[in-house]
């Protein structure tokens, strides 16, 4: 049985890969393709894989997309974030599309639409496993493959996917952290390859974007829950979680550390004077708590590179050492009661769902300009229809998930299966909840939407996984054996 | 009870290890992956005045430093150092690290001096520039952290939407050629642009604007015989252009008016090909 239970149906899951693929790209491709337009994080990703995007000399990038990159050589800080590189697990499958590009078109470069066909097999591929670890019976597994691909494929999430940003990281790695987190919970005894895979699929996610870190807040706790295989010191067959867990510490500090100073100094001003001064009751009393130029409360609401800016005079020198995250929290402490403000804006932010600044299709397809697509809005309509405008309600609808795995972990406990599903909603919701925290600390109010699109794709996962998990209590999954008593396990 | 048909027996167990391990070596080479530097850039330090580069895209020439290697300035390019400036003493002396570029751009001062511009461009009195923009660029954060504090001052010249602004000459002594037109200043009605456009009137200098208007025009007069190195004629003879002043901001500024219509090119004398 347990060997039953390692296997998974190969032929099905290349079926429903290949279906789901098929889908994607259609959604992607058909009646031409549709991305989104860059502000300008895009460039600074792609360049580093020696791209320039195709869009005339001086001219915006942000009006429409532009789906050719060109072979170009940069030199000194001319790429990256003021010349500092900005890394991004992004980047591997953006190389190889551009492999692709090069092998497979006439053009030198990267066509978007080749990175597209790309992340359609690999949504297609994390979709349809995650499906078939998520419902056993066929009925159930449509229902489920639907949902996760209209999430997916939603305009919400899906141009990112024909975009130059690293979004579609975060995605993929989302997908993959759900899917290797059931398996591990369900796993009758735990073995490496388990623990491993969460930490690859754990670090596909953190290495997307700094603000994934937050996975770690869910991810370490769970690598070191249940000891590796049976019998002997429970202390002891938890060291290789143990050494997976610092290495992803380790791992995740290093990368934080070497992304570049330009956006902890863009992150730190946004945080101060986008988002903690335009609400605070005594904004001139929160910079002398920060040690700031009393002076510095006239930028109040004024963007970094915008006239008036703080950032515009010789005192903006070593502004991030003294408007630190610890620092601003020091802040917060002191009147708590701002940071329920704090999240009620971002939950409002979370209810619009999707940026409306960034847009779909080429200047080829003939829309007019700031056009967004929506092909597939399942999603995007229903979120706005019970959440846009109403925090609350999102609120309400994250606690009920959460209730709903905590009671379906806690009533299957001992039905591996099931309780794997609502263990791993149970991971999502964890990340999501810091997620959401950091974005609002970091950056506040400043493209908070887009910001908070890592947090909207985790919380749809989520109310995913709930409702399979409430669903399993209904219809009994057969593979839902008796979990094996672990004596040194249960006795740790 | 639901039978288990044969083909079930063929599922093979998805690999568990390898799968991760590769998922991790591609993200250990995409995270720690590292482009060389581009052979030929150029330190800031190296730079000196007259130097040309071709920056294609506009990320490049807005840039915070420029590293670009130098090319002919007889060969197409869009950057061409006229000065080396210098950051006022509040701003230069933060360190170790390199300032924000908001702090670099808006330091107090002129960072890019305005008076070797004219020089450089060889304008003698009555020339006057145009379409040219000025871009400081900074020692790069590594430059900066080893005390360096030079400021390069690069001129571009404007160029139509979406267009590359190159040009293939050197913007050094351009205002003694017969190619300067694209760099002087002329205009169409209260539209200003430069030369090499269709144009109503090309500006010649400026007059005293303290005298009447009659004299202020007898001197714009002798400042177009001066420009277009045209000797002066006698009342009503017919010179190509008559001399307009125009009073704006506490100074009258000389134009010389096409009377047969909008022209194109310059009428300054004394210019050589190149």
């Amino acid at each position: 049985m347990r060997a039953r239970l390692r296997r998974l149906p190969v032929t099905g899951y290349l079926v429903l890969t290949g279906v789901l693929s098929a889908l994607f790209a259609l959604r992607m491709l058909g009646g031409g393709l549709v991305g989104l337009s860059d502000q300008g994080d895009g460039h600074r990703l792609l360049c580093q894989l020696g791209l320039r995007q195709g869009n005339a000399y001086n001219t915006s990038t942000r009006d429409h997309l532009y789906p050719l990159w060109f072979d170009h050589t940069w030199y000194g800080e001319d790429c990256g974030a003021a010349g500092e590189r900005y890394r991004s697990t992004q980047l591997a499958p953006a190389w190889v599309a551009t492999r692709l590009t090069h092998l497979l078109t006439d053009h030198d470069g990267l066509d978007l639409g080749v990175l597209a066909v790309l992340s359609s097999l690999l949504v297609g591929a994390l979709v349809a496993a995650l499906t078939l670890l998520v419902a056993r019976r066929w009925p159930a597994r449509l229902l489920v493959a639907a949902a996760l691909f209209l999430v997916a494929a939603d305009a919400t999430f899906a141009g990112y996917f024909a975009s130059a940003y690293s979004e579609p990281a975060t995605f993929t790695g989302l997908l993959a952290l759900t899917a290797t987190v059931v398996v591990l919970l369900r796993a009758p005894v735990v073995r490496f390859p388990h623990l491993l895979a969460v930490t690859a699929a754990t670090a596909l996610l953190v290495g997307a974007k700094t603000q994934n870190a937050t996975a770690l807040a869910a991810v370490v706790p769970l690598l070191l829950v249940r000891p590796l295989g049976r019998g002997g010191s429970a202390l002891v067959r938890r060291l290789p979680a143990l050494g997976l867990a610092a290495a992803l510490v380790a791992g995740t500090g290093a990368y934080l550390h070497a992304q570049p100073d330009r956006f902890t100094t863009q992150n730190d001003y946004a945080a101060v004077f986008v988002e903690m001064l335009p609400h605070s009751p005594d904004p001139a009393g929160d910079l002398a708590a920060l040690g700031l130029p009393a002076a510095m409360v006239t930028s109040s609401g004024v963007p970094i590179g915008a006239p008036g800016s703080a950032a515009n005079s010789p005192a903006f020198d070593g502004f991030s050492e003294r408007a630190s995250l610890p620092r601003r929290l020091g802040v917060y402490l002191r009147d708590p009661v701002r940071l329920v403000a704090m999240a009620d804006r971002g939950a409002e932010g979370m209810g619009r769902l999707r940026a409306d600044y960034v847009y779909s299709y080429p200047a080829s397809a003939g829309r007019p300009q700031g056009a967004l697509e929506c092909r597939v809005c399942v999603v995007h309509d229903a979120w706005r229809a019970a959440f846009g405008g109403r925090p609350l309600v999102l609120l309400a609808a994250y606690l009920l998930a959460v209730g709903a795995c905590v009671v379906v972990a806690h009533v299957r406990r001992r039905q591996p299966a099931t309780r794997a599903l609502a263990g791993a909603g149970l991971v999502l919701a964890v990340a999501l909840a810091a997620q959401f925290w950091v974005v609002l600390l970091t950056d506040g109010a400043s493209d908070l939407v887009k910001h908070l699109v890592g947090a909207n794709f985790t919380l749809a996962l989520l109310l995913v996984l709930a409702t399979a998990a409430v669903g399993a209590l209904a219809c009994r999954d057969p593979r839902d054996v008796p979990a094996p008593q672990d004596p040194a396990a249960a006795g740790s | 009870m639901r039978r288990r048909r044969p083909t079930r027996a063929r599922r093979a167990p998805l690999p568990a290890a390898p799968a991760p391990l590769g998922v991790l070596a591609a993200l250990v080479g995409a995270l720690a992956a590292c482009a060389p530097a581009p052979v030929g850039e150029l330190p800031t330090t190296a730079v000196v005045v007259g130097t040309c580069k071709d920056k294609t895209t506009a990320e490049e020439v807005v840039g915070v430093s420029d590293s670009s290697p130098a090319v002919p300035c007889t060969s197409p390019h869009t950057v061409e150092t006229y000065a080396l400036g210098a950051l006022a003493d509040e701003v230069a002396r933060l360190g170790p690290q390199r300032p924000a570029p908001e702090v670099l751009l808006n330091a107090p001062g002129e960072t890019c001096p305005l008076a070797p511009l004219r020089p450089y461009l060889g304008a003698g009195e009555l020339d006057s520039q145009w379409g040219l923009g000025v871009f400081a660029k900074f020692p790069t954060r590594a430059e900066w952290e080893d005390g360096v504090r030079t400021v390069l001052c690069d001129l571009v010249v404007e160029a139509p939407p979406g267009t590359v602004p190159r040009i293939d000459v050197p913007l050094r002594d351009v205002m003694r050629y017969t190619d300067s037109a694209r760099v002087r200043l002329c205009r169409s009605g209260e539209r200003l642009h430069t030369c090499d456009q269709p144009h109503d009137a090309e500006r010649a200098g400026d007059v005293p604007a303290g005298p009447p208007a009659p004299e202020r025009t007898a001197a714009c007069e002798q400042r177009g015989h001066e420009y277009t190195g045209t000797p002066p004629a006698e009342p009503g003879a017919a010179t190509g252009w008559r001399a307009d002043v125009v009073v704006r901001d506490g100074q009258a500024q000389c134009w010389l008016a096409a009377v047969d219509g909008p022209v194109t090119g310059t009428l300054r004398t004394g210019l050589v090909p190149r």
